[in-house]
C-alpha cells in the first residue's frame, strides 16, 4: 500500500511540471563515422517534444509511467509525414531503433534520473535541464 | 475403440494446423528505380557506364560556378577502380527514392541539360550522407566475426518493421538485403506475408518487393522513369507463439538462414556525403522545364567568331561551333570531343589559321569520343576546331572537349624583365629519382631533351627546341620575340630536368631564386611576415593550362586558427597573378594573418616572395603541397646558418588540418650526439613560428646544437626555415631535409658568372668521420675529376672548388655522394659580398622528383 502511495505521488508530481533538457547524443554512424547532435526535449504533461536543429522530430506520450504513443516525423515522396506507433512491440522496437533518445529520457524522467547512458552503441548526455 | 483413439488423435493434429494467412501490403507512391553508381566505375564523375561526359558532376559544378568542386571530391572520394566491387551509392540511391518525389523529366538549367539520369544522381549524392544517421533495426554485421550481428536481424523484429512502417503507417522502410559485411540497400515498398500455425509455431513465408538500381546482373538506365523493374525476395522463418498466440521470437529457416536482410533502417538527417554538393541546388534545377537554347559560350558560328577553348566548360551545339586553340613545340596532346550521347556521330575538323582544312578528328572506341593527336612541332601553332552535329533533330545536346597532356612539364612561375633585375635560369638532366628515405634510384641514360616556352599574356613563344640536358648544368635563352616572357616552361618527355631561375637586383645587392616545382591541387604557404615597413610578401600564382580558365580559392587563417578571409581568383589560360599581399587582400593586415592555403580542382603553382624594402634581402618560399606526413622525419641543421657575426634561422610550421591534430617529436642533436626529446601538439590551423633556438628544450644551449630533427607521429604538418643576417642582408628559405638513411647524390650548379662564385659546403650529421666524394661533371655530364673527404665528427666543411680542382673552368655541376648522413649544400656570392644565397641539397621533401604531380 505505502508503495503504490509513493508511486502515485511520483505520478502526480511528474505530471504536474514541465522540463527542458538538452541532450547531446554522440552517434556512430552505418560507416562507423562518429558524428554529433543535440536534441532539445520539451516535456510538459506527460507529454515530451523532441527537437532536432530547430525542428519537431518527434512527441513521445506517457501514461500510468509507461509509454503508450510515439510519433516521429518522417519525410516520404517530398513531404513530412506522420509516423505514429501505438503497439507496444512497435514502441519496444522503436526504443531500440538508435537514433531517438526515447528510453534515455524516459529514465530520466521516470526512472534512474542518469544524466549519461550508452545505448545500442550510442551515448546520450544530458547537457542542462531547464524547468522544476 | 483403438479405431476411436487413433481417429481422435488425427482430429487434434488436424485442428493444430491452421489454414493458411496470406496478407498483402503495399504502398503508394512507390520509391522510384535509379542506379547505385559503383565506386568503381565513378560514374557521377567520369560519366562511365553512363551518358558520357559531362558527367552528372561537371554538369552541376559549371551549372553552380563552381569549377570543379564536386567532381574533383567525387573522383577522390567515389571513384575506386580497383577497390570492392559492391561499393557505390545505393545507399544514397535508396534514401533519394523514399525521400524524394522522382525526377520525371529533363530540365535546362543555366543553358545546360540535366536529364533524369542525371537528376536521380545528383539526388542520389545529395542524400549519400544519410547513410550516418536513421532509425536502425537489427545490428550491422561487418565482417568482424560477430555471429548474433550476422543472424540478425531477427525475423520476428523485420516483421514488426514492416508493419509499422508499411502496414500502419504507408511509409517504405530500407533493408540492407545482404547479411554479410556487404551492403546492399533497398527500399520496401510491398510485403507478401503467408503462415500456418502449427502448435505453437508460425511457419512464416514473405516476400518483399523493392524498387530497384539494377535488373539481371545488368544496369538499370539510370534514365529510365518507368517502375517495370522491381527487385523481389522470398524469405522463410518460424515465429514462436505464446499461449495467446502472440508470437515471442523467431528464426530463420532454409536458405533464408544464410540469405536474410541483415538490418532496416529509415534515414532521419538529409546530408550529402560530397561537400560540394546542395540539396537546395538540385531541387533548383528541379524546378526548370527543358529549352532548347544556345549557351552563349560558343555564340561562334564561323571562324572569326571563335573564341579559346575552355576545357573547363560545358557547351551545347545547335549549330556548328568553332573554336581556336594553340600547341606547343614539346607537347604532345589528345584533344577529344564528348558528347552526352550519340557521340559516335560526333565531327571535329581541325583548320589551319588560314582556314585550310587539316584533318578530321576520328572516333575512338576507349573513350567514347572523337579524338586527335597533337605533336612533333616545330613552333607555336594556332588551329581552328569546327564541332558538327550532323543529325538533325539530336541537337542541343551537351558536350565537352577534353585534353590530355601526354608530356611533362617544368615550371618556373616568375620571370623578372626590369632592367633592376638580372634573371637567369640554369637547367641540368638529374640522373636519379629518390624512391624513399633509403632509395635512391640511377638511371639507366644520361640526358634529356626539352622545348623551352615562353608565355606572355596567356600566349606562349618558343624560346629554344629541343635543348639538350646533361648532367652538367647550362644556362638557358630567356628571351623569346625579343622579350622577357611572363613565365617558363618546359616540355619535355622526362621526370629528370631541373631548373633554377635566379634573380638578383643591380642596386642593393637582394638574390633569390626560383626552383621548378609539380602543379598541384592544394597548397600551403605556411607564414606571412609580419607588417612593418621593413618586409614586402608578395605571392604569385599561374595557371600552367593554356586550355582552361581556373578557379583558385583562397583561405587566410588567422593566429586563433580561424578563417579570416576566403575567397577566389578566376585565372584565365596562362594567367598569372603576382602582386604583393596589401594589394592581393587590401582588406587583411598581414599581422593578423597567420598563414594562406590556395586550392583548386585543377593543377595550380604557387609561390611567395620575401623580401624587405631596402632590398638588400629576397627569399623565394615555394608554397607546400606535399607535407611532412605521418611516420616522416624531417630536419633543420644549424650549419646552413650564415658564418656571419649577426645569424638567424628560423623555423615556421602549421598544421593544414581541418579536423586532426598533428604531434610532432622534436629532437635536438648537440655536439656530442645527445638526442633531447620534446614533443609538441600543433591543433588544425595552428601556427607555430620562432627563431630556431626556441624550439629547443629548457637547458640545451643553443651554441651546442648540430641540427633539429622533426617527426611527425600523427596527423601532418606544413614547414619550411629561413636562415638570414639583417646586418649583411642575408635572406634564404629552405624546405625541411629527410632524413636520408642510405646512399646521398646530389648535384649543385656550379656557377661563376654573373658576378659571383660558388662554394660548395658540406655538413658531417654524424658523431664519426664520413667520408664524401665530390665529383666534377663537365657541360657534356662527364666526371672529369673527383675528390674524396674525410669529414671529422659534426664537422662543416667548405669546399673551395678553384683550388680542389685542376680545370675549374670545365666545371658545371658539383656531385656529391657519400654513404653516411650528410647535408651538402652550395652558396652563392659575390666577391663584395652583396649577394648570398643558399641552394639546399635535392632531398628536400619538396623536391622529390618521383612524386611529379
Amino acid at each position: 500500500m505505502k508503495k503504490f502511495t509513493a508511486f502515485l505521488i511520483i505520478l502526480f508530481c511528474i505530471s504536474g511540471f514541465s522540463k527542458t533538457l538538452i541532450i547531446e547524443g554522440n552517434y556512430k554512424g552505418l560507416s562507423g563515422k562518429g558524428f554529433k547532435k543535440e536534441w532539445k526535449v520539451n516535456f510538459k504533461e506527460n507529454k515530451a517534444d523532441f527537437f532536432l536543429d530547430g525542428k519537431l522530430k518527434a512527441t513521445m506520450y506517457v501514461e500510468n509511467g509507461k509509454i503508450v504513443k510515439i510519433e516521429e516525423i518522417k519525410r516520404f515522396a517530398g513531404k513530412d509525414r506522420l509516423f505514429a506507433l501505438t503497439k507496444p512491440r512497435h514502441i519496444q522496437l522503436e526504443l531500440k531503433s538508435q537514433f531517438y533518445p526515447f528510453s534515455f529520457v524516459y529514465n530520466y524522467l521516470y526512472r534512474d534520473k542518469s544524466t549519461k547512458s550508452k545505448e545500442n552503441g550510442v551515448t546520450f548526455k544530458i547537457l542542462e535541464v531547464k524547468g522544476q | 475403440m483403438k479405431k476411436i483413439l487413433i481417429i481422435l488423435v488425427s482430429l487434434t493434429i488436424a485442428l493444430s494446423i491452421s489454414a493458411q494467412t496470406t496478407e498483402v501490403v503495399e504502398i503508394s507512391p512507390r520509391p522510384w528505380n535509379g542506379y547505385w553508381w559503383p565506386f568503381v566505375n565513378g560514374g557521377l564523375c567520369t560519366g562511365k557506364d553512363y551518358n558520357n561526359n559531362p558527367s552528372p558532376m561537371e554538369k552541376y559544378d559549371i551549372a553552380f560556378n563552381q569549377p570543379f568542386l564536386a567532381t574533383q571530391w567525387e573522383l577522390e572520394n567515389h571513384y575506386d577502380p580497383e577497390g570492392p566491387s559492391w561499393h557505390g551509392h545505393c545507399n544514397g540511391w535508396a534514401v533519394a527514392a523514399i525521400f524524394e518525389p522522382e525526377p520525371s523529366h529533363k530540365c535546362t538549367y543555366n543553358s545546360i541539360v540535366f536529364y533524369v539520369g542525371d537528376l536521380k544522381g545528383l539526388l542520389t549524392e545529395a542524400h549519400q550522407g544519410a547513410y550516418e544517421g536513421g532509425s536502425i533495426y537489427g545490428t550491422r554485421y561487418n565482417g568482424d566475426g560477430n555471429q548474433q550481428a550476422y543472424e540478425d536481424i531477427n525475423p520476428l523484429d523485420l516483421q514488426n518493421v514492416l508493419e509499422m512502417y508499411l502496414k500502419d503507417n504507408q511509409i517504405p522502410i530500407l533493408l540492407d538485403t545482404d547479411p554479410t559485411e556487404e551492403i546492399w540497400t533497398y527500399p520496401v515498398y510491398k510485403y507478401e506475408l503467408s503462415y500456418t500455425d502449427e502448435n505453437n509455431i508460425r511457419h512464416c513465408t514473405l516476400t518483399i518487393y523493392c524498387a530497384t538500381d539494377a535488373y539481371n546482373d545488368g544496369i538499370l538506365d539510370p534514365d529510365d522513369t518507368g517502375d517495370t523493374h522491381v527487385y523481389k525476395k522470398t524469405y522463410t522463418y518460424d515465429l514462436t507463439l505464446d499461449s495467446n498466440g502472440e508470437p515471442v521470437s523467431g528464426t530463420w529457416t532454409g536458405d533464408s538462414i544464410d540469405d536474410h536482410p541483415d538490418f532496416a533502417w529509415y534515414p532521419e538527417i538529409d546530408r550529402p556525403a560530397n561537400p560540394y554538393i546542395s540539396l537546395d541546388n538540385v531541387h533548383e534545377i528541379l524546378t526548370y522545364q527543358y529549352t532548347e537554347e544556345d549557351d552563349g559560350n560558343e555564340p561562334d558560328n564561323s571562324f572569326e567568331q571563335a573564341h579559346n577553348i575552355d576545357t573547363n566548360k560545358i557547351y551545347r551545339i545547335l549549330n556548328d561551333d568553332y573554336f581556336k586553340f594553340f600547341i606547343e613545340p614539346g607537347e604532345d596532346i589528345d584533344m577529344n570531343i564528348h558528347f552526352n550521347d550519340y557521340y559516335t556521330y560526333t565531327i571535329g575538323k581541325l583548320y589551319d589559321f588560314e582556314q585550310n582544312f587539316i584533318d578530321y578528328f576520328s572516333y575512338d572506341s576507349n573513350t567514347r569520343s572523337a579524338r586527335y593527336n597533337f605533336s612533333a612541332l616545330d613552333n607555336v601553332k594556332n588551329y581552328f576546331l569546327e564541332v558538327e552535329y550532323p543529325i538533325i533533330g539530336y541537337y542541343n545536346d551537351n558536350y565537352v572537349i577534353k585534353v590530355k597532356e601526354n608530356n611533362k612539364n617544368v615550371i618556373i612561375p616568375h620571370t623578372l624583365e626590369t632592367s633592376y633585375w638580372d634573371n637567369f635560369v640554369y637547367g641540368a638532366f638529374i640522373p636519379y629519382t629518390i624512391k624513399d628515405a633509403t632509395t635512391q634510384e640511377e638511371t639507366d641514360y644520361t640526358s634529356a631533351n626539352g622545348s623551352l616556352i615562353g608565355v606572355f599574356n596567356s600566349n606562349s613563344a618558343l624560346i629554344s627546341k629541343d635543348l639538350s640536358f646533361t648532367a652538367g648544368f647550362s644556362e638557358l635563352p630567356l628571351i623569346a620575340n625579343e622579350e622577357v616572357p611572363q613565365w617558363i616552361k618546359l616540355n619535355t618527355q622526362d621526370d629528370h630536368i631541373k631548373l633554377l631561375s635566379f634573380y638578383q637586383s643591380q642596386g642593393d645587392g637582394s638574390m633569390g631564386y626560383f626552383y621548378s616545382i609539380p602543379p598541384a591541387k592544394r597548397f600551403i604557404l605556411p607564414h606571412v611576415p609580419p607588417e612593418i615597413y621593413y618586409w614586402w610578401y608578395g605571392i604569385v600564382i599561374v595557371n600552367p593550362s593554356h586550355f582552361k580558365t581556373i578557379r583558385v580559392r583562397y583561405k587566410l587563417y588567422g593566429y586563433d586558427k580561424q578563417v579570416i578571409k576566403e575567397g577566389y581568383f578566376d585565372i584565365p589560360q596562362y594567367g598569372k597573378i603576382v602582386d604583393v599581399f596589401e594589394n592581393l587582400f587590401p582588406d587583411v593586415n598581414m599581422d593578423e594573418t597567420s598563414y594562406l592555403e590556395f586550392y583548386s580542382s585543377d593543377d595550380i603553382v604557387v609561390s611567395a616572395l620575401y623580401g624587405t624594402r631596402d632590398h638588400r634581402e629576397l627569399a623565394y618560399v615555394p608554397a607546400d603541397s606535399n607535407f611532412v606526413k605521418e611516420n616522416s622525419k624531417v630536419y633543420f641543421t644549424k650549419g646552413m646558418m650564415p658564418e656571419t657575426d649577426n645569424p638567424w634561422a628560423g623555423i615556421a610550421m602549421v598544421n593544414p588540418s581541418d579536423d586532426n591534430n598533428a604531434t610532432c617529436e622534436i629532437s635536438v642533436v648537440d655536439n656530442t650526439n645527445t638526442y633531447t626529446r620534446s614533443y609538441i601538439t600543433v591543433n588544425p590551423h595552428e601556427k607555430k613560428v620562432d627563431v630556431m633556438e626556441n624550439f629547443l628544450p629548457e637547458g640545451v644551449n643553443f651554441a651546442d646544437v648540430e641540427r633539429i630533427e622533426i617527426s611527425v607521429l600523427s596527423g601532418s604538418v606544413s614547414l619550411f626555415a629561413l636562415y638570414g643576417d639583417h646586418d649583411r642582408g642575408i635572406l634564404a628559405s629552405c624546405l625541411p631535409i629527410n632524413v636520408n638513411q642510405g646512399m646521398v647524390t646530389t648535384y649543385f650548379p656550379y656557377i661563376t658568372n654573373h658576378n659571383l662564385d660558388t662554394t660548395l659546403y658540406i655538413k658531417n650529421e654524424n658523431n664519426y668521420n664520413a667520408q664524401v666524394k665530390v665529383y666534377a661533371i663537365n657541360q657534356y655530364g662527364e666526371e672529369i675529376e673527383d675528390i674524396t673527404l674525410t669529414l671529422t665528427n659534426f664537422e662543416l666543411r667548405e669546399i673551395d672548388i678553384a683550388s680542389s680542382f685542376s680545370n675549374p673552368d670545365e666545371i658545371k655541376t658539383l656531385k656529391v655522394y657519400s654513404s653516411k648522413f650528410i647535408t651538402p649544400f652550395a652558396v652563392l656570392t659575390s666577391p663584395d659580398g652583396k649577394f648570398y644565397e643558399i641552394i639546399g641539397p635535392d632531398f628536400t621533401k619538396q623536391t622529390i622528383l618521383v612524386e611529379n604531380q
